[in-house]
């Protein structure tokens, strides 16, 4: 069997331009699956599991507003936003339903997805993440970069032109191993995260925070989320373990998940093989 | 600075070697400062104690025009490269003792282990490690903290770039953004600049744990007797009321609360309110 061809497409939304990447064929009945990434990376964190995925599903990888090669506008960082940028390029689509899975600052963009579109996400995966608003202090807690990220102006002067020191340092001490990440990955990322304005977008995730908290405390005052939802986290390096099931637990009614061993942060890139294992019956057996 | 000649002088003590500026005469008075700063962060507060002290400030280990040797940036070693210099080198037996920032954690020490020495001690916006808070950086909203204890990155994003680094927190850890002038960052960026300050400066955070065991073991030989004065800065990154609270927990007789309109930057901010203060506190041990 061919592996699936993954091809790069871009969406034209007026005020920002996403791109995506597509895998797998668009014919009638065929579920989609949205992969959303998180901070320092783009949709391509999701390659070594995209063609499998693929021969289920239509899957669709974009990098989010400001990241990757999509285009980085001056605001609009909050998930609730970056969440409506992702509906409307499913709209472009003519996608009615999808499930979402969602990496580090992906899972609540997932999350504001979710809750502004019940019916529409027919299930939710969250990979080492937590949920701001949740009602605890789990998002930023123990974690540095939030707090220097959330500073005006000083990450992007001291980040610029050494975009590979910085992301690199995530890269090779957040994993299980030091070595999750060739060279030639993190060059990728890095040639993202090195154009103009992206280290900006990038840090405006952060930035965002505090409005994302309130966003999401007023979506749950309308109840939690009913979806089936698949919770991991990385019990190793810098990953947050139980904490992302925990989290998910506070504002969703029907989670199971727990920890995917051997992972650090980088699930995705680290466990490929075990995450399909669990992610494939998950999804198969979601409404 | 009318009224005070302040002399420069190195002491060599072996594995380090101190500057130190000092003026006035009278009973010997210790200001220590801390990061990102030199003794030049008294310089407003000098002229005024050099009334009535003889004042010594001295740049603490690898900053500053001090020497910057490879290791110990714990504070129990540092107080004692202070020690030296007061006892071996200057000959003083008794003195009264500030600390601002990481000065504030060295006086600690070097109180804790001369305790007869240190005749009072004033502490300025700073927490105790070991004070049996479990968190000096307020639950990391000094994210500064955690980053300097991160190996290698931050002496990699600062190289080249001190001044934007160091004028960050002058600019935003104050009250008045124009308390340290353009000129006053020129002085503290000319030795943060040099090669090995910044790894200096970074080492007194990466200690932090150790500073932590070191003072546990201290408080079991009971708190601090001597008088202390504890200000905190009520605005911006000034630390508030934590300042006393956590000097509660480690000596028996405490005074003191904020200093009002001030940051974190205390003798520069507020000199003449700081100065009215310290005067105040140190007569009554006279």
């Amino acid at each position: 069997m061919n592996e699936p061809l993954i091809e790069h497409a871009y969406a034209d939304l007026d005020e920002v331009k996403l791109h995506y990447l597509r895998a797998g064929e668009s014919r009638a009945g065929r579920p989609a699956v949205l992969l959303v990434h998180g901070w320092p990376q783009t949709g391509a964190m999701w390659r070594k599991v995209i063609p499998e995925l693929a021969r289920h599903y239509l899957v669709l990888a974009p990098d989010l507003r400001g990241l990757g090669d999509s285009t980085r506008p001056q605001t609009g960082y909050d998930k609730r936003t970056l969440a409506n940028d992702l509906w409307r390029l499913l709209r472009s689509l003519k996608i009615r339903r999808c499930h979402a899975v969602g990496h580090d600052w992906g899972a609540p963009t997932v999350f504001a997805l979710a809750v502004a579109h019940r019916q529409a996400v027919r299930s939710v995966v969250a990979l080492d993440a937590p949920v701001p608003g949740d009602g605890s202090e789990a998002m930023a807690s123990g974690r540095w970069h939030h707090f220097f990220h959330h500073a005006p102006d000083l990450p992007e002067a001291l980040v610029a032109g050494r975009e590979a020191v910085y992301l690199g340092h995530f890269f090779r001490h957040w994993g299980a191993r030091t070595d999750v990440f060739s060279a030639e990955e993190i060059a990728e990322y890095v040639r993202a995260y090195s154009r103009p304005g992206a280290l900006r977008a990038g840090f405006n995730l952060y930035r965002a925070m505090a409005q994302d908290a309130r966003d999401n405390r007023r979506a749950l005052a309308k109840g939690k989320l009913k979806m089936p939802v698949l919770a991991l986290g990385g019990p190793e390096g810098r990953g947050r373990g139980k904490l992302a099931l925990e989290s998910w637990q506070r504002v969703a009614e029907n989670v199971q998940g727990g920890v995917l061993e051997g992972a650090g942060h980088w699930i995705a890139e680290e466990k490929p093989r075990e995450l399909l294992d669990r992610l494939l019956p998950f999804l198969a057996s979601a409404p | 600075m009318s009224g005070a000649t302040i002399e420069h002088q190195f002491a060599d003590l072996g594995d380090v070697t101190l500057h130190y500026v000092s003026a006035g005469a009278g009973d010997p008075l210790v200001l220590l400062h801390g990061w990102p700063q030199t003794w030049y962060e008294w310089r407003h507060v000098l002229p005024g104690l050099a009334k009535h002290y003889r004042v010594i400030a001295p740049d603490l280990r690898g900053l500053g025009d001090s020497s910057r040797p490879a290791g110990g940036y714990d504070k129990a070693t540092v107080a004692n490269d202070v020690w030296r210099l007061l006892h071996d080198h200057l000959g003083i037996a008794r003195f009264f003792l500030v600390g601002h920032d990481w000065g504030g954690p060295t006086a600690f020490a070097l109180a804790g282990a001369h305790r007869d020495a240190v005749r009072r001690l004033a502490i300025l916006d700073v927490a105790i490690p070991g004070d049996g808070n479990a968190d000096i950086s307020q639950a990391g909203r000094r994210w500064h903290h955690a980053f300097h204890r991160t190996p290698d990155l931050p002496e990699a994003l600062i190289q080249g770039r001190e001044r934007l680094y160091l004028s960050w927190f002058f600019r935003n850890y104050t009250y008045r953004p124009d308390a340290i002038s353009e000129t006053d960052i020129d002085e503290y960026v000319r030795t943060y600049a040099q090669l090995g300050a910044i790894r200096a400066g970074l080492a007194y955070y990466r200690a932090v744990h150790e500073d932590v065991r070191h003072n546990e073991e201290l408080l079991k030989r009971g708190k601090l007797a001597m008088p202390v004065l504890a200000l905190g800065g009520n605005r911006s990154w000034g630390r508030r009321m934590e300042v006393l609270e956590s000097c509660r927990r480690v000596a028996e007789h405490v005074e003191g609360g904020v200093i009002e309109d001030c940051g974190h930057f205390m003798p520069e901010e507020q000199p003449g309110p700081l100065l009215e203060q310290l005067l105040a506190f140190f007569a009554g041990g006279r």
